[in-house]
């Protein structure tokens, strides 16, 4: 039994595949290749894949993590490569790596953070107001979100500011926000919420199909506190 | 903004954008300059009901096989896609290339189904084409349908260039030739159109005038054209194992009805249910072989990665070589740890083994459809099971440990009484007693009486007889579920009488119902198979609007002289050999299975019916 951690892509079209389909994608890109997955036992056996954080509908990444378990052990390049030839469009294994054995931690238990971009593909010049208004808006002491909750019936506020590690905005043909935002276990934040709030401080009408978000990596902290790619992670 | 962009604005805002991205693993992509022909398939349904349809897959793989044919594919959008689309401006699109409908030159239409005749419309309307076929010009789509419904195509005759009944393998590529051949040669609408009449399976109902008498029945097809043929004859292609079969699906992202492959077993039926269209319609059974079909299964399977797989047919158990077969199956889809579901199962001629072999891998729900409730009236509608029959299934499956068995039956045929229900009631009620008799555990048991409401459908023997009424179908409803009620441990299912008295009129329709079914459109009809959106009183004011009298469709029984719409096709079973089945289906005269025998139903005038055993259970069965 052999346990890999792997890095993929998610471009085009595909973005707008949700999270439990691209589950089943994954399955049965995992049957065309071969390759041996390990099955849970038990009367409905499922195979031993899983994602390290969920990626909302309609985002592209070129940061997304999978674990997965097989049978047989194969090299990791052997795995990405057998993958890639099997893969729909818009997919693609960037890297591989074997996890440990024993310990069996997840990625998604060590996950802390994870960056993301926002590209505006609008129709208006919202450049010099977000420019003028980001330091502004990431000054403040609490940034507070009001959104619906289904479990409690009602609008919920919460303080996102907490969960913003980093923002800044790049502007050379286009104009691209890069956010890095907590994720996983210890309080995540998805860039839409804030970009919603950030334009609602600078006093724009929010689209979402203005905006075309885009994971780009996962972090986890090391014993020593530093940032490193969730691919850094051995398990 | 070009198209392309504009579309994936819509998709961050809609339900399931994925049923309008395209970009499926297998999605076949052509360079426009090598593109002699576009080809549109259109399925007038969402994307995931038309991605689970065999029949789409197939002619994508046929048309597509064509050097120079571009075949992609159009489906009726979600409500809430619609409405975007018509606010932005955004037109019809395929979903391969995002090219306008409009830009296609053939869009060809499955016509499975009456109550999706509004989505045509409403697709035509987004793509911006005139409905009728005479508000069109070279410069628009041909617009081509094939499919069960094409076999009385009249209700759409004023809408559709032409129609191709029977199989479509090969009269698809005979016309995209012609197609082909047009473009080049810069042919007029009229020309091509003649030229396709010569096609033989074609149909080309603008060269045909309907004629009524003063009653409103219709009394003939009028040629306009000379060239004409007097009747069209469906299509058949006979070698299953030579037909173009796809072995490499379009996969969805997404899930659809049925997420598994699928290896088409047989085409047609021997049985000879008169109620049954598609038992006519598809005559002679013509089987594919069991190692075709168990290769073909493996390679779908490695090269899709579902994990279930699946057989169609019409009557799966009939297959000849079913008990090796399904054993074989088993074996290989255990060996890839994927399931084998084996629907159209008949009561009288599945086998033990065949069950022992699938619940290996899941023990589901079983459905048999005995149809009607008692004997005199399987004898009449020629289902040839009796209940003896029933029983002994009944009691196999459940001592095998199933507890769910679901059984269809339909009301509202010819002949039927009330002693017919309560027999169906019956039959529900002993199957319960056999469970607390036989059955060791105790627990859930159910038994789902299921009823759907008789569509009397041309090229039956019961294409004569009239509907029953929304009341008395009601009335029928109201009896039953009093009935069972009573009993414990079975539910009752049941379909809208509303929508069967519309496919009722459509089913057996004349060119006069078009324009109530554009007017149905106008007052916002669509995706009328759907229990949400279905507005009957639309419909009624539909009919109102354009003088049209459903009643003189669904609830009329037509004479044994009468001319019928659809004599315009000719089905394969002749009209003599109908008349026949329903004056024995009036006596309650079973006709045999013409596996045993051929009975004469005139498909020999056209085509050598293969010969096949009786499979092995089927045999002791008999016996």
């Amino acid at each position: 039994m052999s346990r890999y951690l792997l890095k993929f892509s998610k471009q085009g079209g595909i973005r707008f595949i949700s999270h439990l389909d691209l589950l089943r994608v994954f399955q049965r890109t995992f049957r065309r290749s071969g390759l041996k997955l390990s099955y849970s036992n038990g009367f409905n056996p499922h195979a031993k894949i899983g994602f390290a954080m969920p990626l909302s509908l309609g985002f592209e990444s070129r940061g997304d993590y999978l674990e997965f378990e097989t049978e047989v052990d194969y090299t990791p390049q052997e795995a990405a490569e057998q993958l890639n030839a099997h893969m729909p469009p818009g997919l693609k294994a960037l890297m591989c790596r074997k996890l440990k054995e024993t310990g069996k931690t997840a990625a998604a238990a060590v996950l802390r953070y994870a960056e993301y971009t926002a590209e505006y593909r609008g129709e208006q010049d919202p450049v010099r107001l977000l420019q003028e208004r980001l330091e502004a808006f990431l000054a403040q002491d609490s940034i507070l979100s009001v959104r619906y909750s289904k479990k409690k019936r009602k609008d919920v506020e919460t303080d996102i500011r907490p969960n913003i590690h980093s923002m800044s905005l790049i502007h050379e043909k286009k104009l691209i926000l890069t956010m890095m935002l907590g994720a996983g276990n210890t309080g995540s934040l998805n860039p839409q919420i804030l970009m919603k709030e950030f334009c609602a401080f600078c006093g724009l009408d929010y689209e979402e199909s203005d905006w075309l978000y885009t994971r780009k990596e996962m972090y986890f902290a090391d014993a020593k506190g530093h940032l490193k790619p969730l691919y850094e992670f051995g398990g | 903004m070009n198209l392309f962009d504009r579309i994936e604005k819509l998709l961050t805002k809609v339900n399931k954008p994925a049923s309008y991205m395209g970009g499926e693993l297998y999605e076949v992509h052509k360079a426009p300059d090598e593109t002699e022909v576009f080809w549109g398939f259109c399925f007038p349904d969402l994307y995931e009901i038309g991605m689970s349809y065999l029949g789409l897959q197939i002619i994508y793989h046929v048309l597509n096989s064509q050097k120079g044919v571009y075949c992609q594919r159009l489906f009726a959008p979600g409500a809430d896609m619609e409405t975007l689309m018509r606010e932005e401006g955004v037109p019809l699109f395929t979903l391969e290339d995002k090219q306008p409908a409009a830009e296609m030159d053939i869009l060809g239409f499955t016509l499975q189904y009456e109550l999706s005749f509004t989505n045509i419309v409403n697709m035509l309307d987004l793509a911006g084409i005139p409905f009728y076929s005479r508000d069109r010009s070279e410069e628009h789509p041909i617009i081509a349908g094939g499919g069960n419904c094409s076999f009385n195509p009249e209700p759409l005759a004023d809408i559709f260039d032409f129609f191709m009944p029977g199989d479509g393998e090969e009269v698809l590529v005979q016309v995209t030739d012609l197609i082909r051949r047009s473009k080049k040669e810069n042919w007029s609408r009229p020309q091509l159109l003649q030229e396709l009449a010569r096609i033989e399976g074609v149909y080309v109902p603008s060269f045909y005038e309907a004629q009524y008498d003063e009653s409103g029945r219709m009394t003939g097809h009028q040629k306009l054209y000379g060239a004409a043929p007097d009747q069209i004859v469906k299509r058949f292609v006979m070698d299953m194992d030579h037909v173009p079969f796809p072995l490499h699906p379009v996969v969805p992202f997404t899930d659809t009805v049925h997420n598994r492959t699928v290896v088409e077993l047989f085409r047609g039926c021997t049985r000879g249910c008169r109620f049954c269209q598609a038992g006519m319609i598809c005559r002679p059974v013509r089987e594919r072989s069991p190692e075709q079909v168990r290769q073909y299964a493996s390679e779908s399977l490695q090269n899709t990665g579902y994990d279930e797989m699946s057989l169609l047919s019409l009557s799966t158990s009939d297959y000849s070589q079913i008990e090796p077969l399904v054993r074989d199956l088993m074996a290989d889809c255990k060996a890839v740890k994927a399931g084998l579901s084996l629907p159209s199962l008949r009561l009288d001629s599945f086998s033990e083994e065949v069950l022992h072999e699938i619940q290996e891998f899941r023990k589901t729900g079983l459905t048999f459809a005995p149809e009607a409730g008692t004997q005199r009236l399987r004898d009449i509608i020629n289902k040839s099971i009796t209940d003896e029959h029933i029983y002994t299934a009944a009691e196999k499956v459940i001592r095998m440990g199933y507890t769910n068995i679901k059984l269809y039956f339909m009301i509202g045929l010819p002949g039927e009484t009330d002693e017919d229900l309560d027999g169906i009631a019956e039959i529900a009620r002993n199957i319960v007693s056999i469970y607390r008799r036989v059955s060791e555990r105790k627990g859930k048991f159910n038994v789902t009486v299921s009823v759907s409401n008789f569509v009397p459908k041309a090229d039956t023997p019961f294409q004569w007889a009239a509907q029953d009424s929304p009341e008395e179908f009601n009335r029928k409803h109201y009896y039953l579920k009093d009935r069972l009620k009573k009993l414990k441990n079975v539910s009752y299912q049941y379909h809208g009488t509303e929508t069967s008295y519309l496919e009722a009129v459509f089913a057996r329709g004349d060119r006069k119902v078009c324009a109530s079914l554009i007017r149905a459109w106008e007052l916002g009809c669509k995706f009328d198979g759907w229990t949400e959106f279905f507005d009957y009183s639309r419909w009624l004011q539909a009919f109102e609007d354009t003088g049209v009298d459903p009643d003189f469709y669904s609830r009329r029984a037509r004479g044994e002289d009468e001319y019928l719409p659809w004599e315009i096709i000719d089905c394969g079973v002749s009209k003599q050999y109908m008349l026949k089945e329903m004056k024995k289906a009036m006596q309650g005269i079973q006709t045999q299975d013409c596996r045993k025998g051929c009975t004469g139903c005139g498909v020999k005038r056209f085509v050598e019916c293969p010969v096949y055993e009786l499979s092995a259970n089927y045999r002791q069965v008999e016996a």
